[in-house]
C-alpha cells in the first residue's frame, strides 16, 4: 500500500473521485488480455497533461512504479502492474482535440477509442487506417504505445506510418513535444518513432497528432477456398504482379475452417486446406475491375471456390467467417493464447507447416489465422490455463514457434508487442548489441526504472 | 452443483475486453469496475475465496443494467446473466433488499393487496401531484411525467372470454402484466381491439399474478416461487393455443427466467418449458398474422414517421428483432426509420435508474438524442419500463409520442375504418 502522505498527495492532484485503492478496484486493474496478473497499490484517472505530470513528479520522487493503461486489451501483459505501484488510467482523457480537414490531421487524447475516432472522421469523409482487432475498444494511446496494426496493414501500414507528433510526460514529470505537424521532418532524432511501440516504458503519451486519408469510395471482398495451402500462398505473392495492392489478405487454415463451420454453419468448404479473404478498395469502377482480375488469378492458381461480394452486406457476410474465428475457438477450450510471429510473405506457407508440426509434436490444437498479406500469423494455442501439464507443453510450443519465425528471417511479434510474454526470448532476435542499446535507451529515459518496469527489457 | 457451473463460466472469460465496447454503463463511467469483464474477474476472485461480498463489491455488481449486451457480444460465450444472477442472490442473502423493495415485493406477491393498494395509490398520487410533487422527480423523471393509474384495474373491466364477431380461429390467453393492469389501460385496450380483428377468442385470466421478474432479477429465490408456480399452473391450460404478453419483461420471465429459477431450486421445469413454448410477445404473434389485419391504403401515403427502440428483454432475452419492424413496415401510413443504436439499452434497468440516476441519465439522454435524429413523431417500444424511462426523460419541447407498437397498429386500423366509413 502507498503511505497515507503519498495517497493524500495523489488525491490532491486528481481528486477523491478519481483515486481508488480498495481491494475490488485493485483487482480490476490487475490484468489485461494476457495470462499473467499483478495488483497495483493505487489507481488514478487523470484528466489533463498537467495532472499526469504532477503524478509522475510524485512517483519519481518516491520511486513508485507507474503503469499506463487504456482499455486493457493488451495481449502480452503490457498493462499489468507486475511491481504494484500506480496504474495510471487514460480512459477519461478521451477527447478529440482537433480535426484539421484542410491539413488532413487530427490531434487526440490517449484515451480516445479507435472506433469512436473512426466514426467522427467518417462524418467528414476522412479515414484513419490502423485497425487492430480490438479497435472497437482499444485506445489511441495504447495503439501508439504498441504500434498497433490490423488487417489493413497490407495496403495502409500501421500506427507508426500515421504519427506526426506526440506530447509525452517523461518519468520525471517533464512534458515534451516530439515531431511537428508536417509530413516531412528530419529535424533531430526521430523520437516520435521511438515512443511508438515503446509499451509505456519510456514515457506517457498524453496527446498525439496523426495523419488522415480520404475515406475510400467503396470496398469489395472475395472469399477463395483452396484445396492446397501452397496455392493460397502463391496467390498472396502473385497478387502484386497484377499491379493490385489489396487492403487485406487474410488466411485461415483447415483447422480453423472446420472449427468455424462447426459453430456457424455458414457453408465453408470443410475439405479446403486454406481459405483466403481478399479485400480491395477505391473508386467503384476500379474495385469492380480488380475483383474480376483477382477472381481470374485465383482460379488459375487452383482455387476450388471463389465468392465475390456484390454488396456491402455480402462483404460483411464474408467477413463473418473471419470474425467468428475467436468465438468459435473459445467454445472448444477455455484459454486461447494468440501468438503473433511474422515472416516474409514468401515464407508464409513454410511457417504454417512448421506450426502444424509443432502442434502435432506437443499434442496441441493450434488453428492458424494470418494477416497473410504482411506475413503476420496468429497461431491460436487452445488450452486450459488450469491444466498445469498441458501449459508446460504450451510454453514449449510457443518458444519453438518463435525460434522458427526468427530462423525464417521473421520476427517474434508483428503487432502484439513484447510485454511480459516475449521478454525472455527477446535477445534471440535482437542479439547482445541491440539488447545493450535497448537497455541504455531505457536508462536514458527512465533512470529510476519506474515506467512500466519489467516490460520489454529488464533492468537490474 | 450450480456454483461450480457458474465458476466454470467465469473461467471462460479470456479477458479480451470486447464486452467493454458495448456496455452502456462502462461508456458512462469509463472504469474497469463498471465493465462486464471487471465484474466477471471479481466474481472469479470471489469464487476462489480471495474476495468477500463486501459493500464495494455489492456496489460494483449492482452498477449493471442486466441488459445482456455483453453476453450476446462475447466471443467466448460467457453467460454473464448466470454469473450476475448467482451473485445477486448471494447479495440478497447477506444484505437483504431494503425496505422499499421489500414493500414492493410484498405487493407483487400478493395480488389482492396490490389490487386494493392501487386504489389508494391513485388517490395518493393525484393528491400528491396537486399539492406537492409538481416540481419533484423520481430518479430523473419529473413526477408529472410518470404514468397515471388506470381509473380501475384493466382486468376488472373484463369478465370471461372476449369473443370476436364470426368464427373463432384460435383461443389465446392475454397476460396483461402489472403495468397494463394498473397503468396502461390504453395498451390493454389496443391489444384487445387488434386481437378481436384477428378472429381470436381472448381470455384475460383475472387471477393472474405478477410475473415476478423484478424479484428474480434482484436475486430473490424463494419469494417469487409462489407467483411462478401459480402462473405456470394457470397459463398452461390445454385448450389454450397461445399465451400473449404485451410486456417484454413478462415475456422474458416466461421464456427464460422461470426455467432457470426452477432449475436453480432443483424443481421440475416441465411446466415452465410448456409455458415457454406457448408464450409469444404480442408483436411476434401479430407479425406472423399481419395479413389477417384489414389495413387499407387510404391514399395519404406514408405520412407518420415512426422509430423503434429494442427493449433488452425483447431483443436479447427473447431474441425478437424482426417482428416489430415487420409490423411497422406493413402499416401503410407509417414511414419507418431505424435509429442509431436501436438495440442499446435505454438506461432504465428497472430500479437501476433510481439507484444510479446519473449513470442512467447519461445513457437515456444518448438514446433520446438518437430518437430525435430520426425526426420521428412517434417512438414505439414493447416494454413499459422503456416507455416510462424514455418518455419521462424527454423535454417539454419534444413533440414525440411514446407508444406500444400495438397502440400504433390499433390507431392505424381505427383511422382506416373511419376513412372507409366516410
Amino acid at each position: 500500500m502507498l503511505s497515507e502522505t503519498i495517497k493524500d498527495e495523489l488525491i490532491t492532484i486528481v481528486g477523491k473521485d478519481r483515486y481508488f485503492d480498495q481491494k475490488e478496484d485493485l483487482i480490476t486493474y490487475s490484468y489485461d488480455a494476457f495470462m499473467v496478473e499483478g495488483q497495483p497499490e493505487a489507481v488514478v484517472f487523470p484528466l489533463t497533461t498537467e495532472e499526469v505530470s504532477k503524478i509522475m513528479a510524485v512517483a519519481s520522487r518516491e520511486k513508485i512504479p507507474v503503469t499506463a493503461r487504456g482499455s486493457g486489451t493488451n495481449l502480452t501483459g503490457g498493462s499489468v502492474p507486475t511491481r504494484g505501484g500506480i496504474v495510471l488510467v487514460f480512459t477519461k482523457m478521451n477527447k478529440i482535440l482537433k480535426i484539421d480537414k484542410e491539413n488532413r490531421l487530427a490531434t487526440v487524447q490517449p484515451g480516445l477509442i479507435n472506433m469512436e475516432f473512426q466514426k467522427e472522421l467518417a462524418k467528414d469523409g476522412l479515414f484513419f487506417p490502423p485497425d487492430p482487432a480490438s479497435m472497437a475498444i482499444s485506445t489511441m494511446g495504447g495503439n501508439v504505445a504498441e504500434n498497433a496494426g490490423g488487417p489493413r496493414a497490407v495496403k495502409y501500414g500501421v500506427m507508426k506510418d500515421y504519427l506526426l507528433s506526440l506530447e509525452v510526460v517523461l518519468a520525471s514529470g517533464q512534458v515534451i513535444r516530439t515531431g511537428s505537424l508536417t509530413i516531412k521532418n528530419v529535424t533531430g532524432y526521430n523520437l516520435t518513432q521511438l515512443f511508438c511501440g515503446s509499451e509505456g516504458t519510456l514515457g506517457l503519451i498524453t496527446a498525439m497528432t496523426v495523419k488522415l486519408l480520404p475515406l475510400p469510395e467503396t470496398r469489395r471482398t472475395l472469399q477463395v477456398a483452396y484445396k492446397d495451402l501452397e496455392d493460397a500462398g502463391k496467390t498472396v505473392v502473385k497478387v502484386v504482379d497484377l499491379g493490385i495492392l489489396p487492403v487485406a489478405l487474410e488466411l485461415l487454415d483447415n483447422v480453423f475452417i472446420n472449427i468455424i463451420e462447426d459453430y456457424t454453419h455458414i457453408g465453408l468448404p470443410r475439405e479446403a486446406e486454406a481459405l483466403l479473404l481478399i479485400e480491395v478498395d477505391g473508386p467503384e469502377a476500379a474495385v469492380e475491375a480488380q475483383a474480376s482480375q483477382l477472381n481470374t488469378l485465383c482460379q488459375e492458381l487452383g482455387a476450388i471456390e471463389v465468392k465475390v461480394a456484390k454488396t456491402a452486406e455480402e462483404n460483411d457476410e464474408i467477413w463473418r467467417a473471419r470474425r467468428s474465428a475467436y468465438g468459435a475457438e473459445a467454445r472448444l477450450r477455455p484459454t486461447a493464447i494468440a501468438e503473433d510471429c511474422t515472416v516474409p510473405i514468401g515464407k508464409l506457407v513454410k511457417m504454417f507447416r512448421e506450426v502444424a508440426k509443432i502442434a502435432k509434436k506437443h499434442n496441441l490444437l493450434i488453428p492458424i489465422v494470418a494477416h497473410a498479406g504482411d506475413g503476420n500469423l496468429h497461431p491460436q494455442i487452445l488450452t486450459d490455463i488450469r491444466d498445469k501439464n498441458e501449459m508446460k507443453r504450451v510454453e514449449k510450443a510457443i518458444d519453438e514457434i518463435s525460434v522458427k519465425a526468427v530462423e525464417l528471417g521473421g520476427t517474434l511479434t508483428g503487432e502484439h508487442g513484447i510485454g511480459i510474454a516475449k521478454r525472455e526470448i527477446l535477445p534471440l532476435e535482437l542479439g547482445e548489441g541491440v539488447m545493450e542499446i535497448t537497455r541504455n535507451i531505457k536508462k536514458a529515459f527512465d533512470p529510476l526504472n519506474i515506467l512500466n518496469p519489467d516490460k520489454v527489457v529488464q533492468i537490474q | 452443483m450450480a456454483l461450480q457451473e457458474t465458476q466454470d463460466i467465469a473461467y471462460r472469460c479470456n479477458k479480451c475486453g470486447l464486452c467493454i465496447s458495448t456496455c452502456p454503463v462502462y461508456q458512462q463511467l469509463l472504469m474497469e469496475e463498471a465493465s462486464p469483464r471487471g465484474k466477471v474477474q471479481l466474481a472469479k476472485h470471489f469464487f476462489e475465496g480471495n474476495l468477500d461480498l463486501s459493500k464495494r463489491f455489492k456496489e460494483i455488481l449492482m452498477t449493471c443494467l442486466l441488459c445482456e449486451t455483453c453476453m450476446v457480444n462475447c466471443p467466448s460465450g460467457v453467460q454473464h446473466d448466470q454469473i450476475f444472477a448467482d451473485l445477486r442472490s448471494q447479495l440478497v442473502k447477506k444484505y437483504g433488499v431494503g425496505w422499499k423493495k421489500r414493500l414492493l415485493y410484498l405487493l407483487l406477491t400478493n395480488e389482492k393487496l396490490l389490487h386494493s393498494s392501487s386504489v389508494f395509490a391513485k388517490l395518493g398520487r393525484n393528491w400528491l401531484l396537486e399539492k406537492f410533487a409538481k416540481g419533484m422527480r423520481v430518479g430523473n423523471i419529473p413526477v408529472g411525467r410518470l404514468p397515471t393509474l388506470n381509473s380501475k384495474p384493466f382486468r376488472d373491466r373484463f369478465d370471461g372470454v372476449i369473443l370476436p364477431e364470426g368464427e373463432v380461429k384460435e383461443r389465446v390467453f392475454y397476460f396483461t402484466g402489472c403495468f397494463t393492469n394498473y397503468f396502461g389501460e390504453d395498451v390493454g385496450q389496443a391489444v384487445v381491439n387488434v386481437l378481436k380483428k384477428m378472429q381470436l377468442a381472448i381470455e384475460i385470466p383475472s387471477s393472474q399474478d405478477c410475473c415476478g421478474i423484478s424479484m428474480i432479477l434482484s436475486g430473490e429465490e424463494e419469494l417469487p416461487l409462489k407467483n411462478v408456480e401459480k402462473n405456470i399452473a394457470m397459463l398452461t391450460r390445454e385448450d389454450i393455443d397461445a399465451v400473449l404478453v404485451d410486456c417484454a419483461t413478462c415475456g422474458a420471465a416466461f421464456k427464460k427466467e422461470y426455467i432457470s429459477l426452477l432449475e436453480k431450486k432443483g424443481k421440475d421445469t416441465k411446466g415452465a418449458e410448456l409455458l415457454k413454448e406457448k408464450t409469444y410477445d404480442i408483436q411476434e404473434y401479430i407479425a406472423d398474422r399481419i395479413h389477417l389485419l384489414p389495413f387499407r391504403e387510404n391514399g395519404a401515403g406514408k405520412r407518420i414517421r415512426v422509430t423503434y427502440h429494442d427493449p433488452c428483454h425483447l431483443i436479447r432475452a427473447q431474441g425478437v428483432h424482426d417482428a416489430p419492424r415487420r409490423i411497422l413496415k406493413a402499416l401503410p401510413q407509417v414511414e419507418y426509420v431505424e435509429m442509431e443504436g436501436a438495440d442499446t439499452c435505454c438506461g432504465g434497468g428497472g430500479s437501476f435508474q433510481f439507484d444510479y440516476p446519473e449513470v442512467s441519465k447519461g445513457i437515456t439522454d444518448e438514446k433520446i438524442n438518437h430518437i430525435r435524429e430520426t425526426g420521428a413523431s412517434i417512438l414505439v417500444t414493447g416494454c413499459p419500463g422503456c416507455r416510462v424511462t424514455i418518455g419521462g426523460n424527454m423535454d417539454e419541447t419534444d413533440q414525440i409520442q411514446v407508444l406500444h407498437p400495438i397502440q400504433l397498429v390499433d390507431m392505424v386500423l381505427a383511422e382506416d375504418s373511419e376513412t372507409s366509413n366516410t
